[in-house]
């Protein structure tokens, strides 16, 4: 379960990254439209909230809201080094 | 504005440059000690994995070892005082206060040292144990700090935490780029780089900053604001007593009498604590018809940081009373104090903690960096820069990649001094302290950058070295592997990976080739923006 918050957070963080305009025009080679930016947060915080769900199922609301701040951290770290590292083929 | 901002900048970066070298302390020993029992067992590889508790009747048998042999070491002692190892340490410490003869007076505090500790195995048989504070020590060093009264200390611990809660705070409100800049590092770039990683360290585990800064002021907060507390009470004493069992105390009888089975005592308390059992057993006047034993809850389960202690009569075995029920204040407390040390953290939260740490470790050694690498292009002569600015860039060298020198030097010495030395643990401890004074001296004596390869070179060497040297003397990896203690195999396999890392910043600092000057032109247009945060 805690596997299950950890890939949650990561797909949240993924969709909030290319809500922004910059990290979308470095995977995509574009920007984002208004709506699809949108969507894109939307998704993310959505993937965010059950990743916190997972969180707590597996350690309880308590400990699961401490870890969740620690998965949040570990989830978004290596999305960092992805965009710092990753030189995706522009289209 | 603008103005606030730019005010926020600077009370930023001076809160954080004035407090910073000590905050790096703080923040690196308070990281480690997430693994303060699993350091105990490194330094102290006389017990093996066999001496793990695991379930009541090891408890039992390991407790009732504990005062067999206190009782043959120090059978006239004041008190004695027994630490279980909880689910992750090993073995059981015993420890006594001698009694002095009436009117002599008190004498001052003692670590458990060879003169007043001894341990006790697995089976419950005394085990000779090099004498070491072990993982308690780095605990203890970020708050009580060392060589002066814990007093002075404390207050100087809350005085740099309340600039590091500032720093935080203001930081957020300068860097507000670092919402916009999620997910953003720019490796190679210089300042912009730093400021990059400094932003990353902060904002990826902030929820952890803000905490555990918060946290650390609340642990001690009826230090440094007693007076909630005195506008309620006559005195710090009236306090203790209504939130301790209200057992009065009990008069030295000077009549032996036997001691009451300890068996059913933690039968009683284990039931009492929801299944739960002590994590320390305290005996004062042991042997003695006035014998009082109290048992303190295990930390490790809860996320609320309280003992609940339970009062038994020593003699008859009968239970004399037990902590009030606390009321939601003494909770909230607890449950801060609780979090920020973690101690009820399984091992995959525990990962995170020390991962969060790092990161503030991190985050404070880049800050300091910052301050150097911000105003490096502006400095009139770069060849020749000014007295200030020479003595931070020497402290960062002497202190981000000093210290972990020293502390890497406490565990060489944990392996090197002679096993009976007198006044062992202050040999380890001096050990890292000399070594932190001399790579602050040499960082005054080397150019910056020699300095910092030089110093994080020899630590991660240091580092990686060390399971070697343990894999040497036929107590290594191996043997950890073959004998099941994951424990200790996987300490290891963490010392090699912070050597690693060490010697890998040490490398690209070596391989760093600075960039070319800017244009005098634009030098003081980018300086500009770069003091303000911009």
């Amino acid at each position: 379960m805690s596997l299950i918050s950890w890939l949650l957070a990561l797909a949240g963080f993924a969709c909030l990254a290319l809500a922004m305009e910059d990290h979308h025009h470095w995977l995509v080679g574009r920007r984002p439209s208004r709506r699809w930016a949108f969507t894109l947060r939307l998704l993310g915080w959505s993937l965010l909230a059950l990743s916190w769900a997972a969180a707590a199922a597996s350690w309880g609301p308590a400990l699961g809201s401490i870890a969740w701040c620690g998965l949040l951290s570990v989830s978004a770290g290596p999305l960092v080094l992805a965009r710092t590292y990753l030189h995706p083929r522009r289209r | 504005m603008k103005g606030f901002r730019q005010t926020q900048s600077a009370l930023h970066t001076w809160t954080g440059l004035l407090v910073g070298w000590v905050l790096f302390l703080i923040f690196i020993a308070g990281t480690v000690s997430y693994w303060r029992e699993e350091i105990s067992r490194w330094m102290r590889p006389e017990l093996s994995v066999t001496s793990e508790m695991r379930t009541p009747e090891d408890e039992r048998r390991m407790v009732e070892g504990a005062l067999a042999a206190l009782a043959a070491r120090a059978p006239d002692a004041t008190s004695w005082s027994i630490t279980l190892p909880g689910s992750r340490g090993v073995g059981v410490q015993g420890v006594w206060t001698e009694r002095l003869p009436p009117g002599e007076p008190r004498r001052p505090f003692r670590w458990p040292d060879a003169t007043n500790s001894l341990w006790v195995d697995g089976d419950g048989q005394p085990v000779a144990v090099r004498e070491t504070r072990g993982g308690d020590f780095w605990y203890r060093l970020h708050f009580d700090l060392h060589y002066m009264p814990v007093i002075w200390a404390r207050w100087f611990v809350g005085f740099c935490s309340m600039f590091m809660l500032i720093a935080i705070v203001t930081g957020i409100i300068t860097h507000k780029k670092i919402f916009r800049e999620f997910f953003t590092f720019r490796p190679g770039k210089g300042q912009r780089s730093w400021l990059d990683g400094h932003n990353a360290t902060a904002v990826l585990a902030l929820p952890f900053h803000l905490m555990i800064t918060y946290t650390g002021l609340v642990t001690l907060m009826t230090l440094y604001m007693p007076w909630g507390m005195l506008a309620n009470f006559d005195d710090r004493n009236a306090v203790f007593a209504a939130t301790q069992p209200n057992v009065p105390p009990a008069q030295y009888a000077a009549t032996p009498a036997a001691m009451a089975p300890m068996g059913v005592m933690l039968a009683l308390a284990r039931e009492t604590w929801g299944g739960v059992g002590p994590g320390s057993i305290r005996i004062s006047n042991p042997g003695d018809a006035s014998a009082r034993v109290t048992l303190g809850r295990d930390l490790h389960h809860s996320i609320l940081d309280d003992g609940e202690p339970l009062v038994f009569d020593g003699v008859s075995g009968a239970l004399l009373g037990q902590a009030p029920a606390g009321g939601a204040g003494t909770a909230t407390r607890d449950a801060m104090v609780g979090i920020h040390a973690g101690r009820f953290s399984p091992i995959t939260v525990r990962w995170l903690y020390f991962l969060s740490g790092l990161a503030g470790t991190v985050m404070v050694g880049t800050g300091l960096v910052m301050w150097t690498a911000k105003r490096r292009e502006k400095l009139a002569d770069p060849a020749r820069p000014h007295i200030g600015f020479r003595l931070v860039e020497r402290l960062n060298v002497g202190t981000v990649a000093g210290l972990p020198l020293g502390m890497v030097t406490m565990l060489w010495a944990n392996r090197l001094l002679p096993v009976g030395m007198e006044g062992r643990w202050h040999g380890e401890v001096n050990a890292m302290f000399i070594t932190w004074g001399l790579a602050l001296a040499y960082a005054f004596f080397r150019p910056p950058k020699r300095g910092w390869v030089e110093q994080f070179g020899l630590t991660g060497a240091a580092l990686v070295a060390l399971p070697i040297l343990d894999q040497l003397s036929g107590q290594g990896m191996w043997q950890h592997l073959a004998h099941g203690d994951a424990t200790r195999f996987w300490t290891d396999i963490t010392l090699i990976a912070l050597g690693l890392s060490l010697a890998a910043i040490a490398v690209k600092v070596h391989r760093h080739k600075p960039r070319m000057a800017p244009a005098k032109g634009r030098a003081p247009r980018e300086a500009a923006l770069a003091v303000a945060g911009e």
